[in-house]
C-alpha cells in the first residue's frame, strides 16, 4: 500500500479547513454572542465613560485611544480560547484520534490557526465599528488599516502559538485558562494599553514602555493614527518575530509529545 | 496487499525513569480477536498507543497489517481504526456532524461522507438521537459513536481500548454485542479490557499483561485451567480452627482478610466436600459460597506472587 498519503498541501489545507470549520463550529456554541459582541463594546463604551474626560485633560483623545487597546485584549482572548480547546482535545482524546487517523499531520495546527484568525477578525470588526461609534478613525489611509488588522491577526496568531504549546501540554482547559489568566491581565495593565506610559510612576514607566505588548501597540497606534510608522511598526514586527521562534518551537514539542 | 495481523516482538516503552512496557510480544492472526487483559497500569493502553502509532517504540518492532509502526507509521494509520476508553468524539457537535467530519477528512466526498454517517447511525442505534448534541448522549450512546467514528472507513485492523470500562451493564451488553457483530465480520481485533469476563466473552486468545510484561497467553479455556477453576469462600468461627481443618483435607487454602478462609482450585464437588469436613469437625459456617476468579487471584496464581492489595488488607 502506498505509503506518505497523508502528506502534501493538499491534505495539509484541505484536511486543515475541515477542522477549522469543527474548531469554529465549537467556538460558536462556546462563547455565544456575548463574549464576541457584547463584552467588547462594554469594553469600548465601559472605558470610554471611566477615562475620556479625565484624558482630555493630559491631552489625549481617548475615543481614539483606546480601540486598539480593546483590540489587543481580544487577541489575548483569542489566543487563551486557543490553548483552552487544545487542552479539551487532549483530555477528551480527540486528539489522539486525529493523530491516529491518516490525515496531513499539520492539518490540526492549520485548523486551530485558520479558526483563530477568523476569531481575530470578527473581534477586529466588533470592535472597531464600536470605535467609529464613539469617534475613532483610521486617519493614515487603507494600506495603514490594513496593516493595522495584519499586525492584530499577527499578533494573535503569535501568543497562541504560545498559549497552545501549554495547551497542549495540559489536560486541563480551566486550569490552562486560569494561569493564561493571570500571565495576560498583569501584562496588559502594566502597559500603554489604558493610559499613556508616561501616566505611570517613574520606577516602572521604562518598562511599560518597553514591554512587547506596549510595543505593539504603539505600532498599531501609530498605523491608525498616522505619524511616523515605519519605527514602531518594525520594533513590533521584531518582537513578535523573536516570540513567535520560541513559542512556534514550543508548541511544535508541545504537539509532537501530545498523544 | 497481503492479509496480515498484528505482530509484536519484545515492544518496549520507556517514559522518563518509570519503564511502562519492559517486554510485550504476542501476534494477532488475521480476522482474530485478541483480548489484552491487564489491571490498571500494567501497560495496556501503552501498548495500543505505540501499536496505533501515537508513541515511539522505545525498544523491539512491530508491525500492523504488514506495515512497520516504525517505518511505515502512515501506511499502519492507513490499515486502522483506534478507539479510546475516553470516547473520544467531539461534545458540541451532533452525532451526525462527527461521522460526517470523519468521514470528510477520510477524503469522503459530501455525499458519501453523509451517507455512510446515516448507514452507521442506524447500525449502531444512534438513529434517533443523530441530531442532538454528543454531550447529551448516555455513556453507552457515546461509547457507540465512538466505535461508528472508527469505522466510517473500513479498516483490516481495530484497535479497541477498554470498551466497556465505566458502562452500565446494560451499555457493556450492547457494546459486546456490536463487537461480536465486527467478529462475524472477520475484522482483526486488538482489545484491552480489566475485565476477566469481558476477555473471556469476546476474546479468541487472551494476552495477559502486568507491569509491562506478558505473563500468560492462550485460549480462555486454557488461562482458567492455569487459574485452576473456581474459588470457595468460607466464613466460619473459630477461624483458625476452620483453616487447620481445611488445610488438612484441601491442599490450596489461604486467608483472604475479612474473615474469609478460601480454597482454590474448587469446583461444585468441593462445595459439598467443605460442608462434610466442617461438620465433621463440628464447625457451622456463617457463610459457603462459590465464585469465579477474581483478577487478582488469576494474576496470583499466574506469577506466584501475593497481590501488593492482599498484603495491605492482611497487615
Amino acid at each position: 500500500m502506498a505509503t506518505g498519503t497523508e502528506a502534501g498541501p493538499v491534505n495539509l489545507f484541505g484536511q486543515g479547513l475541515l477542522l477549522a470549520g469543527r474548531n469554529l463550529r465549537l467556538n460558536s456554541t462556546a462563547d455565544t454572542v456575548s463574549t464576541m459582541v457584547v463584552f467588547p463594546i462594554v469594553f469600548v463604551f465601559g472605558f470610554l465613560a471611566l477615562f475620556q474626560n479625565l484624558l482630555k485633560t493630559r491631552g489625549v483623545d481617548y475615543a481614539q485611544f483606546l480601540p486598539p487597546a480593546i483590540v489587543v485584549q481580544w487577541m489575548f482572548s483569542v489566543a487563551i480560547t486557543a490553548a483552552f480547546f487544545f487542552a479539551s482535545d487532549r483530555r477528551s482524546g480527540m486528539l489522539a484520534r486525529y493523530r491516529s487517523l491518516p490525515i496531513s499531520r499539520g492539518a490540526v495546527v492549520v485548523g486551530r490557526i485558520a479558526a483563530d484568525a477568523v476569531r481575530a477578525l470578527l473581534a477586529i470588526a466588533v470592535i472597531i465599528a464600536a470605535g467609529y461609534a464613539a469617534g475613532f478613525r483610521f486617519q493614515a489611509g487603507p494600506v495603514a488599516s490594513l496593516g493595522f488588522v495584519v499586525l492584530s491577526v499577527g499578533f494573535a496568531l503569535t501568543v497562541s502559538a504560545g498559549t497552545s504549546a501549554l495547551g497542549l501540554v495540559s489536560r486541563d482547559p480551566e486550569s490552562v485558562s486560569s494561569t493564561l489568566h493571570v500571565v495576560y491581565l498583569p501584562l496588559l495593565m502594566v502597559s500603554s494599553a489604558f493610559v499613556p506610559a508616561d501616566a505611570f510612576p517613574g520606577w516602572i514607566e521604562p518598562f511599560v514602555r518597553h514591554q512587547p505588548v506596549s510595543v505593539v501597540l504603539d505600532a498599531l497606534r501609530a498605523l491608525a493614527d498616522g505619524g511616523p510608522t515605519a519605527g514602531p511598526v518594525l520594533r513590533a514586527i521584531a518582537w513578535l518575530a523573536a516570540l513567535l521562534a520560541v513559542f512556534s518551537a514550543a508548541a511544535v514539542q508541545a504537539f509532537r509529545r501530545a498523544a | 496487499m497481503r492479509e496480515e495481523g498484528v505482530e509484536v516482538e519484545r515492544l518496549r516503552k520507556v517514559f522518563g525513569k518509570k519503564t511502562a512496557l519492559e517486554e510485550v510480544s504476542f501476534t494477532v492472526e488475521p480476522g482474530a480477536v485478541v483480548g489484552l487483559l491487564g489491571p490498571n497500569g500494567a501497560g495496556k493502553t501503552t501498548t495500543v498507543n505505540c501499536l496505533s502509532t501515537l508513541l515511539p517504540l522505545d525498544g523491539g518492532r512491530a508491525s500492523v497489517a504488514g506495515h512497520d509502526v516504525a517505518g511505515d507509521p502512515a501506511g499502519v494509520r492507513a490499515s486502522i481504526a483506534l478507539t479510546g476508553q475516553f470516547a473520544a468524539v467531539d461534545d458540541m457537535l451532533t452525532g451526525r456532524q462527527n461521522l460526517v467530519l470523519f468521514g470528510r477528512l477520510l477524503k469522503l466526498d459530501r455525499r458519501a461522507a453523509a451517507a455512510r454517517a446515516a448507514e452507521l447511525l442506524d447500525g449502531f442505534r444512534l438513529g434517533d438521537a443523530a441530531d442532538q448534541p454528543v454531550k447529551s448522549y448516555s455513556g453507552g450512546m457515546r461509547r457507540r459513536l465512538d466505535l461508528a467514528a472508527g469505522l466510517v472507513v473500513k479498516r483490516p485492523v481495530l484497535f479497541l481500548d477498554e470498551p466497556t470500562t465505566g458502562l452500565d451493564p446494560v451499555g457493556r451488553q450492547e457494546m459486546w454485542d456490536m463487537v461480536e457483530g465486527l467478529r462475524a465480520e472477520g475484522v482483526t481485533l486488538l482489545l484491552t479490557t480489566q475485565y476477566l469476563e469481558e476477555a473471556d466473552r469476546l476474546a479468541d486468545r487472551i494476552v495477559v499483561i502486568d507491569h509491562g510484561r506478558v505473563i500468560a497467553q492462550g485460549t480462555p479455556g486454557e488461562l482458567k485451567n492455569q487459574v485452576g477453576g473456581q474459588v470457595c469462600e468460607v466464613r466460619a468461627e473459630p477461624r483458625e480452627r476452620t483453616l487447620r481443618v481445611l488445610r488438612e483435607r484441601f491442599g490450596d487454602v489461604a486467608e483472604s482478610g475479612g474473615g474469609v478462609v478460601t480454597v482454590r482450585g474448587a469446583d461444585p464437588g468441593t462445595l459439598t466436600d467443605v460442608v462434610t469436613v466442617l461438620r465433621e469437625a463440628g464447625i457451622t459456617a456463617d457463610d459457603i459460597r462459590l465464585r469465579r476468579p477474581t483478577l487478582d487471584e488469576v494474576f496470583f496464581t499466574l506469577t506466584g506472587a501475593k497481590a501488593d492489595r492482599e498484603h495491605e488488607e492482611v497487615g
